[in-house]
């Protein structure tokens, strides 16, 4: 994902210097001077094997830039038969639900405490992603990715976070009032500091 | 043939107009009239949507609140709908009407009453948006955007009467539409055929081709939010079958051609004042045509890039899509570049603001390709990124071209000048407050501040960005009052401009300063798309006139 980024950015610094050179240079290089006689320049019109270049190349450039995006985009999206853990988000108005199915327990913020949804570190989770009311979306800014959370979808994607650390989330779909207040964490820890977790919630602390 | 084709001396002693009164400017359908009833209405719009990006501005300056989450919440979508649906897309409108029957060598347009309608329609439904902030329950909090299902249970009138103005100002648009295609496809001069039309005007009919396709479908889809709302229907409610995303395909099949109804109109007004401050004819005419119309076409195949986060749609189709029309978008700038080659560039304030186009919007249309790939678009889908691409490209793009428009027709429309170095002023202040205010916004979508939040916590990092941006809010500020300055002046001092002030090469420029009732006395032969360069030119071997027997080439004008 990252290399995607560097990609597009090194494209266009490319392709910025060069128009924004063209812009400046033919601004500055043609300008009108002051000792102008007033005769006009050359007037031409067209010149078709430019036209036909500066139409080729960019279509070009796009093609790349086209296909590395589908090998990414398969990349970010693909699931893999057998997640280490599940998580069933739903998002409300205005917070958020993690309930782990496979061990009963579910953790839910409410306006006074954000939720965290703790995961293990380096092992893939499934987020099983709804909408109880208005559309929301489950978006972690450090790990470059959102997803809509749309009532009637259930939208599923993966999660491999590969070092720990907690992380900041937040809603990124506007649902009304409180939208900038449905912050949320991911905490990323160690499996058998996720084990643990897990136990010590659905023995009966609260979640 | 021997007969000369001098223009006929101007008639002895016009009759003396007397001064329109407001019965006259309430029942126009002159195009003139129009034209100005809508460019005065839709500034005024401006300034409104203006005063309230102020307020969002000075909320955003720092954590902590100034205005209550409700009203930042009303204060956002009436700021967007103002710029979108009252400023940026009519304002175009309201220059063509103005202008297009002017530069094609018509007399008026094609349905000078049907015109008028246009008008008042769209000032009811500006005024019926507005007035929405008087309900009991204000003005929608949905976003301009106004997603379904939020905007189904917002409660209220305020969100109905949005609908209305909305519905209200589509029919205008689709009329004036009709109009200018069919103005244009009618009306014109003889010797002005379809390859000789301004680019202004070829743009014109691309964007009325658009809103035919585009508004429609808005319109029925927020008849079915109405419908939702309350006739019991469950369009887009999924606890009865129905579907949400529905809402997001039909609203964006309008809304992304919405956008190039956006920038097409300003493409052409700048395509028009390049070559006349360059002195040269534009470079690339018939691709700059062929451009227009693949960015029509592919406008309607790239909808859903407004959707790749909802997991609901074939991102590569829209992604690539979207990846291709940034090729005809660049041609023009290829077109732009090549017409000031070799040219003797003149920066008067209209070719400033045309230079100022295109440096902006140059960011905005790179920021755009990225947000084209979908994995990209994930990180930064509704956040600061998006709001920096957008108004690089309507701000930097259609904002700086609206002024080019202005500084260059407003002699044309009143018959005296703006002042050139209060022009410039105004453009370079606007040019700063504008960067500074936008480009920080990159740099806060990608540290994560996501859209539409009234406030932001102080320990996310967040903050001396949106400190840089409110500072350049202010700053653009300032710069429109230097703007209004030099309007007042000019109407106070009435520096006469005379017919042409900038030697230009359009029809408009051989009529005289405002033009007659019926816009043109006389007209010269068309041989080209320069009418006005080679009638004025007609010794130079450059004019498409030269050479021409008849043509009494030492006399006036």
């Amino acid at each position: 994902m990252g290399n995607l980024y560097h990609l597009f950015f090194y494209v266009a610094i490319g392709v910025g210097v060069l128009v924004y050179g063209l812009i400046i240079w033919s601004a500055i290089r043609y300008r009108r001077r002051r000792t102008d006689t007033g005769e006009l320049p050359r007037q031409f019109r067209y010149q078709v094997p430019l036209e036909i270049t500066y139409t080729a190349i960019p279509v070009l450039i796009v093609v790349g830039l086209m296909v590395a995006t589908f090998r990414t985009e398969q990349r970010v999206n693909r699931l893999v038969p057998q997640p280490a853990v599940v998580v069933n988000v739903t998002g409300f108005q205005w917070q958020w639900r993690f309930d782990y199915p496979a061990s009963g327990v579910s953790v839910v913020g409410t306006p006074t405490k954000a939720s965290t949804m703790v995961v293990p570190v380096g092992q893939t989770v499934r987020i099983n992603l709804v909408a109880r009311d208005v559309i929301h979306s489950f978006y972690v800014p450090d790990f470059l990715f959102k997803r809509d959370a749309i009532p009637g979808i259930t939208n599923r994607f993966d999660l491999l976070v590969p070092t720990a650390g907690t992380f900041r989330g937040e809603c990124a779909e506007y649902c009304g009032l409180n939208h900038g207040d449905m912050d949320f964490s991911v905490k990323a820890v160690a499996p058998a500091q996720f084990q643990q977790w897990l136990a010590a919630q659905s023995s009966g602390a609260s979640g | 043939m021997s007969t000369t084709l001098e223009r006929p001396p101007a008639p002895a002693a016009p009759a003396p107009r007397r001064r329109a009164g407001l019965i006259d400017w309430i029942t126009t359908t002159d195009h003139k009239r129009i034209g100005i009833l809508y460019i005065a209405t839709t500034f005024t719009f401006f300034l409104a949507g203006g005063v309230i990006a102020m307020v969002m501005r000075t909320e955003l300056a720092a954590p902590g609140r100034i205005v209550s989450k409700q009203v930042y919440n009303e204060l956002f979508n009436i700021h967007g709908t103002t710029m979108v649906f009252l400023f940026i897309a009519p304002i175009g409108l309201g220059l063509a009407n103005y202008f297009l029957p002017l530069q094609v060598g018509a007399p008026d347009m094609a349905f000078p009453r049907l015109n008028a309608l246009s008008y008042w329609l769209f000032l009811a439904g500006g005024l019926t948006i507005y007035l929405s902030f008087l309900a009991p329950q204000g003005a929608p909090a949905t976003g301009w955007t106004f997603y379904s299902p939020l905007s189904t249970q917002t409660p209220g009138a305020g969100p109905d009467m949005w609908i209305m103005g909305i519905l209200l100002t589509s029919v205008s648009s689709i009329m004036t539409a009709v109009n200018l295609m069919a103005t244009t496809f009618l009306l014109r001069a003889p010797g002005m055929t379809m390859w000789r039309l301004s680019l202004f005007c070829w743009n014109m009919i691309v964007t009325s081709l658009m809103i035919l396709v585009a508004f429609p479908p808005l319109a029925a889809v927020l008849s079915m939010v109405f419908i939702d709302r309350h006739f019991g229907g469950h369009f887009f409610d999924a606890t009865h079958g129905g579907s949400v995303v529905l809402y997001q395909h039909l609203f964006w099949w309008f809304g992304h051609p919405e956008v190039y109804i956006m920038i097409l109109p300003y493409f052409g007004i700048v395509t028009d004042i390049i070559p006349v401050f360059s002195r040269k004819p534009v470079f690339g005419y018939a691709g700059f045509v062929f451009a227009s119309l693949a960015i029509a076409g592919l406008s309607m195949s790239v909808w859903a890039h407004h959707m790749f986060t909802t997991g609901a749609v074939l991102n590569p189709w829209f992604s690539a899509m979207s990846f291709l029309i940034a090729v005809p978008t660049g041609i023009k700038f290829f077109n732009w570049i090549g017409t000031m080659w070799g040219g003797k560039i003149s920066f008067s304030t209209p070719m400033l603001f045309s230079l100022g186009f295109m440096l902006n919007f140059l960011l905005g249309g790179i920021t755009g390709v990225m947000l084209a790939s979908a994995p990209i678009d994930f990180n930064a889908q509704d956040t600061y990124f998006v709001v920096a691409h957008m108004h690089y490209v309507l701000g930097g793009g259609s904002l700086f071209g609206i002024f080019a428009a202005v500084y260059y027709w407003w002699p044309k429309v009143t018959g005296f000048r703006l002042h050139e170095r209060i022009g410039k002023v105004f453009f370079w202040i606007l040019m700063a407050g504008f960067n500074l205010t936008f480009f920080p916004m990159f740099q806060l979508g990608l540290r994560g501040m996501q859209r539409r939040v009234a406030d932001y916590p102080a320990n996310v990092g967040w903050t001396f960005l949106n400190r840089l941006a409110t500072l350049g809010a202010y700053l653009m500020a300032v710069a429109v009052l230097v703007f209004l300055f030099d309007v007042v002046r000019s109407i106070r001092r009435r520096v006469s401009a005379g017919d042409d002030p900038w030697d230009g090469y359009t029809l408009e420029w051989v009529t005289s300063s405002p033009p007659p009732e019926h816009n043109f006395d006389w007209l010269p032969p068309i041989r080209s798309e320069r009418p006005a360069f080679d009638w004025h030119h007609r010794n130079d071997p450059a004019s498409a006139l030269y050479g021409r027997g008849g043509l009494e080439a030492s006399s006036s004008p």
